[in-house]
């Protein structure tokens, strides 16, 4: 890495996880330029699917992998490639990591990340991959402090339900991301008695069908303060928009906290969503640019970017890489779920976390294990992403 | 004439793919095209005045009857193959197709919907993946120049292929074509296909099999690089050409019912483009050389396994469509949900 290539390193991803500073530091340790071209949700996938020749890593959600390597437009990673590949699958990377990413209802990262000889992904280990797992977290839904006491008794252990609950109308947040949107509105439709599924990962038509009409009549109601893409949005929402209780990512919690809000983090009694970031290497890559593409899937796992994201409240595939870049306080409290020995700062230098405070939902591994379905490409996904932006458009104004 | 006295009842109400067959059969029996002379499907259709899909099955036919043949270009040359022939091009929108045929009015005079039901059927199974869809005869009648009554037969057409249904209020809507339907018309197609095929395997010409498969070994040779008409040439031969000589007319009535995978795999191809061909052609290549081979139940073995791994690979492409915009609507075609 030493001296400065004129390759550039083409990036394509959420605007959450294609941060500025991780652009500059990957500049900066890998001796060629990073371009990071942020899209999101379905606008990202198309970009991926229909242009592979514009990018030459992806980064997204797992389930988009499966999408992006059905139509092809990313090529298997050669695991010998990958220089701590060895340590992820290891006792190294905390207890079983990949058992825990292959567990678990809905599209679950494991179980799509080896390519097998037919040209298929399973959880079949073999010595190529479809994705480098990196960034993963269990989210939940967000809510004031002052809603206990007032709306929710103050000891009633939290509940997905509470997204549905009448006494909450019109100051609900959702995520208008159909694949994320559709599994949180189905954990609140069952917690809420309103409806069941027989798999909460893999809906029906039907079962679309009738989550998408009660969610159309909460709608119609006027439930809903606003639906957001963008975790700024879903800030701005809670923030001074009036939404009290919401769906919204660990990233969005901690730049509430950092500006004062009350917001809490629920750890729902039914389990948490999971979501896993894979890094894909863009089937058009070759020669430098495919070269600088595995130098960035191995930066990813070398520890500073893991402890980066871990103040924005993420987790990283390599525990062990990330524990010498958090100081004994930081890794105790976000990944041993420690009570916070000093207060705690994010990466801006922000107060997040009061000396004394502990992790919502407790350690890693507590965390981990209890996720309930993992964000998915549901057997149904063509005909949930139609319905769910009539559901989007009802009643707009 | 025997044949033709047969065939004029047909003809009073012949479907395009007749009609297309007997112009062709006609002009070579009258020794107007030559051998050698290229024929295009495009073209042919022009001249004909229809769409492209009757006369691609018109051609199949011929070629299965060894009257034309393929060749490393595009379309057909005139003539059994295993001749060498110098290629003849000419502008075969300027033959008079049906100048030969018997000049029955009556014969000739299809009924009016038929002539719309092609490029009707192909526009609303193009939409199927998007959603579910009331088409209103008003409408449809205005789009295509004729009257209510026509367009109403056409959806009766429709209604009986199984692209169109009516619901307890008496519209007509198509679609959506979900993962449900998917699994559930390649089970149908497990169940009646595999039995289809052996019923037809007796009539199944050796030759016909071996253009087939080689057609297969060219485009596997290509590394896959076939464009979509090609693949769906491809699927054709197995799925629809090789089941022509059964005589249950019901069961081909319901495997027909059950094709909207090559609507879904056309247009992934269509809107994503690339596409890994090379798990179909094996496969197909499996079907065709146990057949050549003899051995009938291996034949019907790797059709059932072809048409498992085809169910995965649909659905797959299925959901990758989720990507794909809502195409411009035409105006008979109102989206419901």
């Amino acid at each position: 890495m030493a001296g400065r290539s004129k390759t550039t390193l083409r990036v394509l991803g959420p605007p959450d996880g294609l941060i500025e500073p991780i652009r500059r530091r990957a500049e900066a340790d890998l001796g060629f330029s990073v371009l990071f071209e942020p899209k999101d949700g379905l606008e990202l996938q198309q970009r991926a699917v229909m242009n592979p020749d514009a990018f030459d890593v992806l980064d997204h959600w797992s389930m988009s992998v499966e999408l992006a390597w059905t139509a092809r437009a990313i090529q298997p990673i050669d695991t010998a490639r990958i220089t701590r590949w060895h340590d992820l699958l290891g006792p190294g990377s905390g207890a079983s990591f990949l058992d825990h990413i292959s567990r678990g209802r809905g599209s679950a990262p494991g179980r799509m990340l080896f390519v097998q000889p037919d040209g298929g992904l399973s959880s079949s280990q073999t010595e190529r991959i479809s994705m480098l797992p990196t960034v993963h977290n269990m989210d939940s839904f967000g809510y004031s402090a002052a809603l206990r006491g007032n709306v929710f008794e103050t000891d009633a252990q939290e509940s997905w339900s509470w997204l549905l609950d009448p006494r909450c109308r019109g100051r609900v947040a959702l995520t208008s991301h159909a694949p994320i949107g559709i599994v949180e509105a189905a954990l609140a439709a069952r917690a809420s008695g309103a409806l069941t599924f027989d798999d909460i990962g893999n809906l029906t038509a039907e079962e679309i069908d009738s989550l998408i009409e009660l969610l159309i009549s909460f709608k119609r109601r006027g439930h809903f303060k606003g639906f957001w893409e963008y975790t700024q949005d879903a800030v701005q929402l809670m923030d001074r928009r009036g939404a009290a209780i919401g769906s919204i990512w660990a990233q969005g919690i901690l730049a509430l906290r950092a500006i004062g809000s009350d917001v809490v983090y629920a750890v729902p009694k039914e389990g948490y969503r999971g979501w896993l970031d894979g890094l894909c290497i863009s089937s058009r890559a070759s020669g430098a640019s495919l070269d600088a593409a595995y130098d960035f899937l191995n930066w990813w796992l070398s520890g500073w970017p893991g402890s980066f994201m871990a103040r924005i409240g993420s987790y990283m595939s390599l525990p062990m890489t990330v524990k010498p870049y958090l100081s004994e306080a930081e890794w105790d409290f976000w990944y041993g779920g420690k009570a916070a020995a000093v207060p705690l700062n994010d990466n801006d230098g922000r107060r997040i976390i009061r000396q004394g405070e502990m992790r919502e939902g407790g350690s890693y591994e507590s965390r981990m294990s209890k996720v309930a379905v993992w964000i998915s490409f549901m057997d149904e996904h063509n005909y949930l992403t139609r319905r769910w932006s009539e559901f989007m458009s009802a009643f707009t104004r | 004439m025997e044949r033709y006295d047969g065939i004029k009842t047909l003809l009073r109400r012949a479907s395009l793919y007749q009609v297309a067959y007997e112009a062709l059969d006609s002009q070579l029996r009258e020794k107007n095209l030559a051998e050698g002379t290229v024929l295009l499907e495009g073209p042919i259709a022009d001249g004909l005045g229809m769409s492209r899909i009757p006369v691609r099955e018109a051609l199949k036919r011929l070629a299965e009857e060894n009257r034309i043949h393929r060749f490393d270009g595009r379309g057909y040359l005139v003539g059994p193959a295993g001749r060498e022939v110098a290629l003849k091009r000419i502008n075969l929108r300027l033959i008079d197709w049906l100048a030969d045929l018997p000049t029955d009015g009556a014969a000739l005079r299809k009924p009016a919907w038929e002539s719309i039901r092609d490029d009707l059927e192909a526009t609303i199974t193009s939409f199927i993946p998007f959603g579910c869809y009331r088409v209103m005869e008003v409408e449809l009648a205005k789009a295509y120049g004729v009257s209510r009554t026509v367009s109403r037969a056409a959806l009766y057409g429709l209604q009986e292929s199984g692209v169109v249904e009516k619901d307890n209020r008496s519209r007509w809507l198509a679609g959506p074509f979900t993962a449900q339907a998917n699994a559930e018309q390649y089970e149908l197609r497990r169940l009646l296909e595999v039995s289809a095929f052996r019923s037809a395997a007796a009539g199944l010409d050796r030759r016909s099999l071996q253009e087939m498969d080689r057609r297969l070994a060219l485009a596997q040779e290509r590394n896959g690089d076939v464009d979509a008409e090609e693949i769906a040439d491809l699927e054709a031969d197995l799925h629809e050409a090789c089941l022509r000589p059964i005589k249950n007319r019901m069961l081909a009535a319901s495997l027909a019912r059950c094709r909207h995978s090559f609507v879904i795999n056309k247009l992934f191809h269509f809107h994503v483009g690339a596409a890994d061909h090379d798990p179909m052609l094996r496969e197909h290549r499996a079907v065709f050389s146990a057949f050549l081979c003899g051995d009938i139940d291996a034949a019907c073995a790797a059709l059932e396994r072809h048409l498992c791994l085809a169910e995965d690979r649909t659905l797959r492409r299925l959901k990758v469509l989720s990507i794909v915009p809502e195409p411009t609507l035409p105006s008979y075609l109102l989206r419901l949900h």
